[in-house]
């Protein structure tokens, strides 16, 4: 069989069409957050630096996901193909996966480039394409030096610091080189080569099936020679405590449930780190570094997302422990509390973090561009006002000056319609006791406390005639200046952002488990599981085209939602009720989804329900 | 009160596939019982259902009075359960795995599991993944047996191993429980070994018993008629005699399997269809399950 019939046959390139969806889907997401950051920067396009980050996740996430360790089926050992045969091909295979997806990628960027009307077509992206790919090869080669006698690599420690090794790499050389000439790419291109001729010379005849956990692992854990020539276990250790192995039921339990395709024992750690991060998002703690993002509302069916792809692997032990007087409750527990406890921990890390850095919610703002002056208050979303038309009341100071409110419509498409304003900026450039008074109004409603427009001019203001034309000291630090400032009470926001995630993802749970009956085939639980996802997944990148558009304003969706929050913890009475309709809603979503898992009749062979290929299934 | 109680139990699955229809069982304590049939007889689906992994589309199932689905935890730690799917967590060292089973059944005994352990020579610090089939099955067995349950389900528990170690893993669960007074339901393709173990046989056929007897009574009352292929009988008219289980048609004749003594058989036919001098004898269980599999319309 020649070279290319090998190369074709490999998964590595049978499953491109999957993950080329699953890369442009990825790419879209990353994109339009950068969309959104141009936008916010007043359309500036962005360096060619920043599509090296949307470019190497592309490739990171087919590297670790995608099927790498594998180098042939097993069938192919039966064939009379050389384990060289098999591991040129598959090196191939991969390089070429990795440059289409690459390509993929770019692609992407260019399309996002033609939306915005932006030259993203440039010649610096093609560069930067071709160094990713010459870093990708290298990368690849590399990994492909794991564990030269194995069929397939086995997930080991050792594995994952080559593959945190290779993705650091490309990272690295892609920030390096992304300004660089073409040319460069030739030095990983050149080593990727001379790597690969040195590999290949030291790959054995033929691969091993039989892989286990790590090089030893196989000679310690079978039983030895003395066993076999029936020197016996009883003889080795006959104490009672050689039965023993210092675990305990749950912690047994847990390791069993939680290890699972694709991450193996790594799963409840993974699991963890991702609905934690949710949790963080959710939870608007990116907010004490960065400013306020629109995107926050984004971040729930991303939350529902993530916990929900773990529901469909962590069914694959459910077989092991059906058997066992383990209670039904108690196993979906197991399943449930983790999750609810990373969500808890990342909102509590994101608010804590928000508590600590004490960032100042009110900002003023001045910037100079093409010889006008802008200046502008920055408050929480929740502050700004949303009204039914384009006729949106007007500023006036106690002294009579007046001046209209910034404004938007919260949809393109209809400019007259509702529309959002800032009670506390202007597009006209007001006096400076005029900004200092926007200012003021921003802090009281903010914080709560009164600075006078004369105190903020003199304290923060450089004024030329009547105008401000610049910040004392760069910036106002208002919480630095003022230690007594904290904001008012928020309302209830825990509730409602536990509620509107627990909530859906417990009833797209308990419709997933609708589907482990014995009447239900595997492939209806697949479709099932898939489509789910994929609502979940449109939920998340669904606003990009909506925002393209015009239908959809993530601003004014943001405000909307956050104003709600506010109305809600304005007195003990509402904040009460709001807290025991989510609670009530949680509980109710939990016991629903609960009685469909206690029906469930487990298939006798259990589904991986994960399109990537980390874990062997006995693994 | 019987161990397992099986009422018209009927499962379905995907597809419309009837796995069970009408299935009525009963086991009584102390009982051994094989449960034979073709592969997708339903035999797995029995005995899923009676450990309560399924529910029954229709009849009731209960084991110990009580419901497998509803009084899960009380009834499974009631039960020992080895089957050929059931593979233990391949990642979990044996101490490891024995260890859970002692935490999850208040009547684990330790004794017996390290005499078990001792004869099996199971290496406590292996990996599951690591052992072979025959060594993986037999902790397994080791796990469901050291709790002394009250009763044993052993689905297919020797499929894949060699002739010794089948023996010596249906001997040693076998024999260890029942001097107990453990009732024991296992399925197996080997009616040598159902000869040799169980003091009764269920025979499945798509999903219906089409056998539930004691095996002294099959031996003896059970027959196989040789009828020429003359004509002068069919097929379908020896099955619509009372008695007639199965009729399979070969070159040589007809072979009719009876649900009667050899001499009852010999009367019924010469009655019936004028055939007196058809030799008729008694047969084996391999035998039989071939003409019953083999004979059905």
């Amino acid at each position: 069989m020649s070279y290319l019939r090998t190369l074709l046959r490999d998964d590595a390139v049978r499953r491109l069409p999957l993950w080329t969806v699953i890369t442009a889907l990825n790419t879209s997401v990353l994109i339009g957050s950068i969309a959104l950051g141009m936008a916010r920067a007043g359309g500036a396009s962005p360096p060619i630096s920043r599509f090296v980050f949307p470019l190497w996740l592309a490739v990171a996430i087919y590297l670790s996901f995608g099927p790498i360790r594998t180098r042939c089926r097993p069938l192919d050992l039966a064939l009379p193909l050389s384990a060289r045969h098999l591991w040129l091909a598959h090196a191939g295979a991969t390089v070429l996966a990795g440059t289409l997806l690459l390509t993929a990628s770019a692609a992407v960027v260019v399309a996002y480039g033609g939306v915005l009307g932006q030259p993203w077509t440039s010649a610096g992206l093609l560069a930067l394409v071709v160094q990713l790919v010459a870093a990708t090869a290298l990368a690849v080669v590399f990994l492909q030096g794991a564990r030269l006698e194995a069929w397939r690599v086995p997930v080991t420690a050792a594995w994952v610091l080559r593959l945190v090794v290779a993705l650091v790499a490309i990272l690295a050389w892609g920030l390096l080189a992304a300004d660089g000439p073409p040319a460069l790419a030739l030095v990983p291109a050149a080593l990727a080569g001379l790597l690969a001729l040195w590999i290949h010379r030291s790959v054995p005849q033929a691969f091993d099936l039989v892989v286990t956990g790590g090089r030893g692992a196989a000679a310690e854990a079978r039983p030895g020679p003395g066993l076999a020539a029936g020197a016996g276990w009883a003889a080795e250790s006959p104490a009672a405590g050689a039965l023993r192995s210092g675990h305990t039921r749950w912690s047994t339990l847990l390791a069993i449930l939680y290890n699972v395709p694709p991450w193996g024992p790594f799963t409840l750690v993974v699991l963890c780190v991702f609905v934690a991060l949710g949790g963080v998002l959710l939870s608007n703690g990116v907010a004490a570094w960065v400013p306020d993002v629109e995107m926050r509302l984004i971040f729930l069916p991303f939350t529902v997302y993530i916990m929900f792809s773990i529901i469909g692997p962590l069914t694959y032990r459910l077989q092991h422990v059906d058997p066992l007087p383990v209670s039904r409750r108690t196993l979906f527990m197991a399943l449930m509390a983790p999750l609810a406890l990373a969500l808890f921990v990342g909102y509590g890390a994101g608010w804590w973090a928000h508590t600590v850095a004490r960032p100042d919610l009110v900002q003023f703002h001045i910037a100079t561009s093409r010889g006008e002056t802008d200046r502008w208050v920055h408050v929480p979303p929740a502050y700004l006002e949303i009204a039914p038309t384009s006729d949106v009341p007007e500023l006036t100071a106690p002294w009579g000056e007046t001046h209209p409110a910034s404004s938007a419509p919260l949809s393109r498409r209809h400019p007259d319609g509702a529309t959002i304003y800032s009670p506390f900026n202007t597009p006209d450039e007001g006096s400076a006791r005029f900004e200092a008074w926007l200012l003021g109004r921003a802090i009281e409603a903010v914080y709560g406390h009164t600075v006078s427009p004369e105190q903020i001019v003199e304290r923060y203001f450089v004024v030329e005639g009547d105008r401000v034309v610049g910040i004392a000291g760069g910036g106002v630090p208002l919480r630095t200046d003022l230690q007594q400032l904290s904001p008012k009470p928020g309302g209830p926001d825990l509730a409602v952002v536990l509620a509107l995630t627990a909530v859906p993802f417990l009833l797209l749970t308990s419709l997933f488990f609708t589907t482990f009956r014995a009447r239900v085939g595997d492939r209806a639980r697949k479709v099932t599981f898939w489509s789910v996802l994929a609502v979940a997944m449109v939920g998340m990148i669904g606003h990009i085209p909506l925002m393209e558009l015009g239908i959809l304003d993530l601003l004014g969706s943001r405000i909307l939602f956050e104003k709600l929050v506010l109305a809600l913890g304005r007195t003990p009475e509402v904040l009460a009720v709001t807290w025991t309709l989510a609670a009530a809603s949680i509980v109710a979503a939990y016991l629903l989804a609960q009685r469909q898992f206690l029906r469930v009749e487990l298939p006798s062979k259990p589904s991986k329900f994960t399109l990537v290929d980390w874990g062997a299934p006995n693994a | 009160m019987n161990v397992v109680e099986l009422n018209n139990v009927d499962q379905m699955y995907a597809g419309g596939v009837l796995a069970l229809s009408d299935v009525n069982v009963s086991i009584e304590a102390g009982q051994v019982v094989g449960l034979v049939g073709e592969n997708g007889a339903g035999k797995t689906t029995l005995m899923r259902i009676a450990m309560g992994m399924l529910g029954p589309r229709r009849g009731t199932v209960r084991l110990f009075g009580l419901d497998p689905r509803r009084d899960a935890v009380g009834v499974k730690r009631r039960i020992g359960y080895v089957s050929e799917d059931q593979i233990l967590p391949p990642f979990l060292r044996v101490d490891r795995v024995i260890d859970l089973h002692r935490s999850l059944f208040p009547t684990w005994d330790d004794a017996l599991a390290r005499r078990l352990a001792e004869r099996f020579k199971i290496s406590p610090k292996a990996k599951i993944r690591t052992l072979s089939k025959g060594q993986a099955r037999q902790v397994a067995l080791l796990c469901a047996v050291a709790h002394r349950p009250e009763l044993l389900l052993l689905d297919e528990p020797a499929g894949g191993l060699d002739p010794a170690a089948r023996r010596e893993f249906l001997e040693t669960s076998i024999r260890l429980l029942n001097e107990a007074g453990t009732a024991i339901l296992f399925s197996s393709h080997y009616l040598t070994d159902v000869e040799r173990m169980a003091d009764r046989l269920v025979m499945l056929h798509d999903g219906r018993v089409l056998i539930d007897s004691d095996l002294d009574t099959l031996r003896e009352s059970y027959s196989l008629a040789l009828l020429p292929a003359n004509g002068t009988v069919s097929r379908d008219r020896l099955l619509a005699l009372g008695g007639c289980l199965g009729v399979r048609e070969r070159s040589e004749g007809l072979r009719a399997l009876f649900a009667l003594a050899p001499g009852e058989t010999s009367e019924l036919l010469a009655e019936t269809v004028g055939i007196g001098d058809a030799p008729c004898h008694r047969i084996g269980l391999e035998e039989m399950f071939i003409e019953l599999v083999g004979g059905q319309a």
